[in-house]
């Protein structure tokens, strides 16, 4: 089960087995949680991020995360949405033949990483918890989001609208919803882990539909 | 005057009357009737000073009505100018009409450029707004959140964009971050909230908003950074400026309007001069009841002693609040090149009247004059005068009676002349008769008066003419008379006067008539006529009898001595001593012989 899930969260493959490796000692520990997210219209909906932070606001374990990469491909950020824990350095490697300007002048970081090419100069670290909005200074249609939260305990929707957080520990949790077009923050739902529960939660979300801007194309073959 | 014209009328008609009374009386008489046509001018000679007065009236009134000149003059000119003052009247209001057209055209046209100029601006503000609210170094500024520096780098990019007002508004609560027209001011609601809902759908708005009573024209865009961090707004004042550009583009005068809350219309800009242009105010007013269905109309203008065409056309309406422009153009400019083919109208009019009236005064007088020179003849004609005859110089009608009347003058002139040799000749023998012989008597007699001439008279008949009349016949009888009246003739002077005084009574005056001279002509007269006369063949012997006198031994007048001269014949008749001198006794003896 614990494989199925990773399975499906594939690219968590890395983050999760340290988790696993880290959380095996720590007692209560065997449960998973999905959340099934809509929007009003009952469609699933992908790249929202549930976060689940315990009531008693303690449990966390003291770890320092591992650095991610979010990439710029095809003059895109890859992906899209990135949910991670505080205190990740996120690293920016240009996969691109052209150079990229990523920034953000979000309040939760604000960072400037000028014109580069292949791996970025340095990783930014993103020390305290909110929504950063990424950039590129000379490709006015990237966007891309990186949200910081205080939990190792956290999970991305897929296209079916579902998002599954593998281990987390028995114990009381608020559920929080994310989307990077919400109109409004949803309510956190509370949930109790128990020993073998597998807690299922559904999130309906009232989402901006997302308008790609316009990408204006480099030529007829690559970027289509 | 009065007194005039009536004797005028009454000689005319007395004249009238004596030349129907000549010509019944010369059909009584000749029974011919080529002949009453110049007795009538007999009568007429005789009124000859009435008629020239009634010519004189008729002369005082030649400008009048009455007048051929005058009536052709008057008629050609008013003709005309009734003519061209239709063509006047109809091209006049034709012209007001296309000009009024043309006005409305213009107005259609000017008013497709003003909202494409209008929108125009708005993409351009809208495009300066877009590149702003993308430019790194100002969304780096708004995201310091720091008012002087948002404000500083909103009054900057508003100068690199040309425009009048700057606003930074809050993304979610719509509050004025930075308002670069009120700096002091902070965080009030945005008060065109309408503009930031609409741009949230549509990523952009634009309208035209009033702002401290002045108006602009706002464009609202997010700035991105890259999502929508918060609004900006670029505005651009509409002023007199604004309005004077527009007009340069669309030749119309333009004014800007607007009315919050149903309150009193108020003007913002204007090209028209500021002490007319709130004249508009109650036009617009008046043109709108209540709400307002249509976004355009357009009305007629009375402003500052000026006619307007003008379109009302709406350019924003949120709530109650109505803006509008008027575009309008002067009736009277649009109307000058029409005014101009008008007064071009005019004067080639006013030049063919003057034309027209000359043309046919000239023509008037062509005809007239020679009217006037055939009635001047006419009269001279009246006064007996035919010596002078009418100048045909022109061809035509007038020509053909100018020859004409020449004609008729010939022809009276000749009854004339035919007339007066029937009145003092002899019709049988050429000689003249009593009246012309008593006529030369009486001046004989004056001359010899002063000249102290001595003139005598014979007079004779013949002897046995009656005898030949009735055996004869009266041809043979007029053959001897013409015989004898030839054998007179040529045993007389030039000067001398022989007449037959009717029947086979002969007379002849002796100018220089002294007895021995008198005697021997009376020798010759009486042995003349001893030779008998041939007619038909045949000898007639025919005898004549001469009485004598003398002036002014024998009388002092033409009928005394005729008288005498009479008696003188008779006696050399019983005498049988073939002439004798009238004596006293032979008086008495005819007294004697008459009682």
């Amino acid at each position: 089960m614990f494989m199925a899930e990773i399975g499906i969260n594939g690219r968590w493959i890395g983050p999760a087995v340290m988790a696993v490796a880290a959380l095996a000692a720590a007692p209560g520990w065997s449960a998973s949680l999905t959340a099934k997210v809509s929007d009003a219209s009952g469609n699933p909906m992908a790249d929202a991020v549930i976060y689940a932070l315990p009531k008693s606001g303690t449990g966390i374990p003291a770890r320092i995360p591992r650095p991610m990469a979010i990439e710029q491909k095809e003059r895109e950020f890859v992906p899209y949405v990135t949910p991670v824990q505080t205190g990740t350095t996120v690293n920016f490697p240009n996969r691109d033949p052209l150079l990229h300007h990523v920034y953000s002048f979000s309040p939760a970081k604000s960072f400037e990483i000028k014109l580069y090419s292949g791996d970025a100069p340095r990783g930014i670290l993103f020390d305290r918890p909110g929504t950063v909005t990424l950039g590129c200074n000379i490709h006015d249609w990237m966007i891309g989001y990186i949200l910081v939260v205080d939990t190792p305990w956290f999970a991305k929707t897929d296209n079916s609208g579902r998002g599954t957080i593998g281990e987390i520990p028995v114990g009381e949790f608020d559920v929080h919803l994310w989307h990077p077009t919400q109109r409004i923050a949803t309510a956190p739902k509370p949930v109790k882990i128990d020993a073998r529960g597998s807690a299922e939660l559904e999130f309906r979300v009232d989402i901006t539909p997302r308008k790609k801007p316009f990408k204006p194309m480099l030529d007829g073959t690559r970027y289509k | 005057m009065a007194l005039d014209t009536n004797e005028s009328s009454r000689q005319a008609a007395s004249c009238l009357n004596a030349a129907q009374w000549t010509l019944n009386g010369s059909q009584l008489a000749w029974g011919n009737s080529s002949i009453p046509l110049h007795l009538c001018v007999i009568p007429v000679v005789r009124d000859a000073v009435p008629a020239a007065r009634l010519q004189k009236v008729t002369m005082r009134f030649s400008f009048s009505f009455a007048s051929l000149r005058t009536r052709i003059v008057v008629f050609f000119a008013a003709l005309l100018v009734l003519v061209q003052g239709l063509a006047y009247l109809v091209v006049n209001s034709a012209n007001y009409q296309i000009a009024k057209e043309t006005i409305i055209q213009e107005l259609d046209v000017g008013e497709r450029i003003f909202l494409r100029l209008l929108e125009q601006q708005r993409d351009q503000l809208e495009q300066n707004a877009g590149l702003l609210a993308l430019e790194f170094a100002f969304r780096q500024a708004v995201a310091t959140n720091d008012t002087a520096t948002i404000l500083s780098a909103l009054t900057n990019h508003g100068a690199r964009a040309s425009a009048s007002v700057m606003l930074l508004i809050s993304l979610d609560q719509k509050l004025v971050l930075a308002d670069t027209l009120h700096p002091d001011s902070r965080l009030q609601p945005f008060q065109f909230s309408y503009l930031t809902q609409a741009a949230e759908v549509n990523g952009k708005a634009s309208g035209i908003v009033t702002i401290d009573g002045r108006l602009y024209q706002l464009v609202i865009t997010p700035v991105n950074a890259p999502t929508a961090i918060a609004w900006v707004g670029v505005g651009f004042a509409i002023d007199d400026k604004t309005a004077d550009d527009l007009k340069k583009l669309t030749a119309l005068d333009v004014t800007f309007l607007s009315q919050h809350q149903a309150r009193q219309w108020r003007v913002h800009a204007s090209t028209l001069p500021e002490s007319i242009r709130e004249g508009l105010v109650p036009a617009v007013s008046g043109d709108r009841d209540g709400d307002r269905e249509s976004d355009r109309s357009t009305i007629d203008l009375h402003l500052d002693n000026d006619d307007y065409e003008a379109r009302i056309t709406l350019i924003e309406k949120q709530g109650d609040t109505r803006i509008v422009a008027v575009l309008q153009r002067s009736l009277a400019k649009g109307i000058a090149p029409f005014k101009r083919v008008s007064s071009a109208f005019l004067v080639l009019a006013l030049v063919a009247i003057a034309l027209s009236v000359i043309g046919s005064i000239l023509i008037a007088r062509n005809i007239t004059r020679p009217i006037n020179e055939l009635a001047a003849v006419a009269r001279r004609i009246q006064g007996g005068d035919y010596a002078q005859k009418v100048e045909v110089t022109q061809k035509g009608e007038i020509g053909a009676l100018a020859s004409s009347f020449n004609h008729m003058l010939l022809g009276i002139a000749t009854r004339e002349q035919e007339n007066l040799r029937l009145a003092f000749e002899d019709h049988l023998t050429g000689l003249p008769n009593r009246a012309m012989f008593h006529d030369r008597l009486t001046q004989a007699l004056l001359l010899a008066t002063r000249k102290a001439q001595p003139v005598s008279v014979m007079m004779l008949d013949l002897d046995r003419f009656k005898y030949v009349n009735d055996t004869l016949g009266h041809p043979v009888g007029d053959l001897v008379l013409k015989e004898v009246a030839l054998r007179l003739r040529g045993l007389l002077r030039e000067s001398d006067t022989v007449a037959r005084l009717g029947g086979d009574e002969f007379a002849i005056l002796l100018l220089s008539g002294a007895p021995e001279r008198t005697s021997t002509v009376a020798r010759k007269i009486l042995h003349s006529l001893e030779s008998p006369i041939v007619a038909e063949g045949q000898p007639i012997d025919i005898g004549t009898s001469i009485g004598i006198v003398y002036f002014p031994e024998h009388g002092e007048d033409a009928n005394l001595l005729l008288r005498r001269a009479d008696i003188a014949m008779y006696a050399a008749k019983r005498a049988k001593s073939g002439f004798a001198t009238y004596d006293m006794q032979l008086e008495e003896h005819r007294r004697d012989h008459l009682t």
